[in-house]
């Protein structure tokens, strides 16, 4: 079981690069693609679920060309897209049932499996109601479901937690846990938390370029010694903002307690801190040590 | 000033929406070529093998009649679209967030509906002035008041009331879909054949009553006493008025005066009622003014609504307790996934009319049956046939439906032999009854008539990703098969049409329709729209 990425690009009508010569190499484990909007992470799910073809480049599923054939990668895939709709007339159980059979699992394993998922996402108490009545965070659920499917082994994420309430969320990272293993899970988000809960690895994206891929405690390291903490006037916040990049800011009752990235200390009476996951992504997107990986 | 400015404004943004689109300028293309059919005489106006001499009344009132008519039918569904549009990008959630009244957004898309009818009017008008100069003799002159008036006359309060219609349809839930098309186009269609009828001058939606009639008479001053019958439209699709009109006569057009002003000032006054009306019936984009809500689904949506506050996890299973994938596709349980999702949603009468309709073909005369209850039958599934190939760009679950394995081997097949199921079952008493009395040559073109409907509907479906282009180019196509136009006649109404060899020609053409739509829907696949 293996993915391999090799200089993926794809060019947009309008002659913008939405990914540029990307490459990664995945086996089993979960991978948090990490980027800002418009970074170009969507666009490398879409490659990766087959639903674009890269303008360059190509990407490999345990050895066989995704662009020249889908369906072995088809078959084993289980695919969340950031943005997808459902048949409002249809219940989940209807849904679940179209899509299992367009999937190829047999009637008996469609209908156990059905049951189990709805379950599994919270949601059998309206299994037999039309999607088109339910919240935005229930039909996100209705697609987690529908991902988990055929038990996928490579299994795309596009922003998941979006419309789930701090409870669900919590959940699906548990349930994310429990699903790497045997499998490649690619989960993309621009929330450093959800990554930081499940992911094995991780890639940052910028402007459609890769600019880290390792473990999260490299991504930690590299930030090590370059996160302080300092207290400020409240009036003095906004051109904090200017200055300094900030991952973090709390209000005392003697100022505002802000955290900053940088690679000096901001003020002599600074304190170093020990870095998060959020800390070094910022430390990347703002462009320092940003170029090698 | 500051309403009439946000109005502007308004109208302007949703304008410039829709002209921005690739989409609008196939339209504009459309247009011209219509322009186009018209001065190479494929739409005609004459009264048999009599037509008035090319000067400027008669390519003005020929080019603006041929507009007034195409726009009052088409135009209505080019700009059905505004409100649905805001609905569905959600534009429409956030203006009504704003302060600004329910009547001024429904007045800015009525006035956007009409620059876009105007722009396509002025199109046409621009082909008249073309007309003119490539067909006219030089010795006619040239007169552009007499070739632009019948568009002002004539288009310019059609097209208004056509941007208020669509407006209004838009607003009425129920009009909204395949049902106020299909209305729509009966009541066009009425009002333009009572603008030739009757001598009302009053229910001259049109005005065409205000120029046909002096043609005639003009025609009848240069041949006396020869018989002149009327006739107007796409004349080379009768077989019986393919001979080119070669007696010719003078015809200086009709004085266009203020004196018609009132009558045709109060058709656009209808319109600003209509828009009055939409605005009543709009119901600003809030999903909770909908229709009557029945008691069961109430408590359904209140079962709901608790399921999604409900506290705590109440799951029982882990993903290791979930049973492991098995797979075996087959093709049958594929194909009776598609039908279950093309029928479900419709109300339980749509299924006891479909089913009345079936029996009405095995009971009442064979001819009855051939000629009318077949035609119903088949016009009655419009909804679901429209729904082919378009579900999942309405929708938005390409992406998911797409990353299943083979979907042009499994989906897109079993959703083609789903739609055909829905013609033969619905066409099951004709075809029953032709069989029962040995017509095989009837029995054929009925399979090949279902065929070719749901072909069409596939092929317009994928080609568009909407439903409406399929839904106005079935009923047209139907209207005229109904009205035994021979060529047209995909449902075997006509005896001379079966004998003639026209179901051959449709098999081609639907196999034909059916390869294309699966090229495109790989091409989609392929290049990454889905």
């Amino acid at each position: 079981m293996k993915l391999e990425i090799c200089e993926v690009g794809k060019r947009y009508k309008e002659g913008l690069w939405g990914v540029a010569n990307l490459s990664l190499e995945l086996e089993s484990g979960v991978l948090g693609l990490l980027g800002p909007n418009g970074a170009g992470k969507s666009t490398l799910m879409r490659i990766l679920a087959t639903v674009t073809k890269a303008t360059t480049g190509y990407v490999k599923w345990d050895g066989v060309d995704i662009a020249a054939a889908p369906n072995p990668l088809r078959e084993v895939l289980g695919y969340l897209p950031q943005d997808f709709g459902i048949y409002p007339n249809l219940n989940a159980v209807e849904f679940l049932s179209y899509l299992a059979t367009a999937r190829g699992l047999s009637g008996r394993s469609a209908s156990r499996r059905i049951d189990q998922l709805l379950e599994l996402v919270n949601l059998t108490d309206i299994r037999k109601r039309p999607l088109g009545s339910l919240s935005g965070g229930m039909k996100q659920r209705v697609g987690i479901a529908q991902a988990l499917l055929n038990d996928p082994k490579l299994l795309i994420v596009d922003e998941p937690t979006a419309g789930l309430d701090p409870e669900e969320r919590v959940r699906f990272r548990s349930l994310l846990a429990e699903l790497a293993g045997e499998r490649i899970v690619i989960l993309s988000s621009h929330i450093v938390s959800d990554i930081e809960a499940t992911a094995t690895s991780i890639a940052v994206i910028k402007k459609g370029q890769l600019r880290f891929h390792g473990a999260p405690e490299d991504l930690l390291r590299r930030v090590q010694g370059n996160v302080w903490e300092m207290l400020i006037p409240s009036e003095d916040l906004a051109s904090a903002k200017q200055k300094f990049v900030l991952s973090g800011t709390v209000r005392t009752t003697n100022g505002v307690r802000i955290r900053v990235v940088a690679d000096e200390p901001p003020d002599p009476g600074a304190r170093a801190l020990l870095p998060t996951l959020e800390d070094g992504y910022l430390h990347l997107l703002t462009g320092r040590q940003s170029e090698d990986h | 000033m500051r309403v009439v400015g946000t109005l502007f404004q308004l109208a302007l943004a949703d304008f410039r929406e829709r002209t921005r689109r690739y989409s609008f300028l196939i339209t504009l293309l459309g247009t011209l070529f219509f322009g186009f059919l018209v001065i190479t005489g494929k739409w005609a106006v004459r009264m048999g093998e009599y037509r008035g001499e090319y000067n400027s009344a008669w390519v003005g009132s020929l080019m603006g009649s041929a507009s007034t008519v195409m726009l009052a039918f088409f135009g209505f569904y080019l700009v059905k679209n505004s409100l649905s549009r805001d609905r569905g990008t959600r534009v429409g959630e956030i203006l009504a967030s704003t302060p600004l009244s329910g009547t001024l957004y429904v007045a800015s898309k009525f006035a956007s509906n009409l620059a876009v009818l105007t722009l396509m009017a002025t199109t046409l008008a621009a082909a008249a002035v073309v007309m003119q100069l490539l067909v006219s003799p030089v010795e006619v002159g040239f007169d552009l008041w007499a070739l632009v008036a019948p568009f002002v006359f004539l288009c310019l309060p059609v097209i208004t009331l056509v941007s208020a219609a669509a407006v209004l349809f838009e607003s009425i839930r129920f009009l909204r879909g395949a049902a106020g098309n299909v209305l729509y186009f009966f009541a066009a269609e009425a009002a333009i054949i009572n603008s030739l009828l009757l001598d009302v001058p009053a229910l001259d939606f049109s005005g065409l009553g205000l120029i046909l009639p002096s043609m005639q008479e003009a025609a009848l001053a240069a041949y006396p006493g020869v018989e002149l019958p009327l006739q107007v439209g796409f004349l080379w699709l009768l077989p019986a008025a393919t001979e080119e009109a070669t007696k010719l006569f003078h015809w200086s057009g009709i004085e266009w005066s203020l004196a018609m002003m009132p009558v045709r000032l109060m058709w656009i006054g209808a319109a600003l009622g209509m828009t009055g009306l939409a605005a009543v019936f709009f119901d600003r984009f809030d999903p909770a003014r909908v229709r009557r809500i029945e008691p069961a689904q109430r408590e359904e949506r209140r079962l709901t609504a608790e399921a999604d506050h409900q506290d705590g996890d109440r799951r029982s299973i882990s993903w290791s307790d979930v049973v492991p994938a098995d797979f075996d596709f087959r093709f049958l349980r594929m194909w009776r996934a598609e039908l279950a999702l093309m029928v479900k949603g419709y109300h339980w009468w749509w299924y006891l009319v479909a089913l009345g309709l079936v029996i009405v073909q095995l009971a009442v005369p064979y001819a009855y049956a051939r000629t009318y209850a077949l035609s119903i039958a088949w016009i009655w599934p419009l909804a679901i046939w429209s729904s082919m190939g378009t579900r999942e760009a309405r929708f938005n679950t390409g992406q998911i439906v797409f990353s299943s394995p083979y979907p042009q081997r499994r989906q897109f097949p079993a959703m083609f032999l789903a739609g055909l199921a829905v013609a033969l079952l619905t066409g099951s008493g004709m075809i029953v009854r032709a069989l029962l009395a040995g017509e095989l040559g009837h029995v054929a073109a009925l399979l090949i008539g279902a065929l070719f409907v749901s072909t069409l509907a596939l092929f317009l479906g994928v080609v568009s990703g909407t439903k409406k282009l399929f839904e106005v180019s079935y009923l047209v196509i139907w209207y005229l098969a109904v009205n035994q136009v021979p060529a047209l006649d995909f449902l075997g109404a006509t005896a001379a049409s079966v004998v003639s060899g026209v179901p051959r020609a449709y098999l081609v053409m639907s196999l034909g329709l059916l390869s294309f739509a699966f090229l495109l829907r790989r091409r989609q696949m392929a290049g990454g729209i889905a």
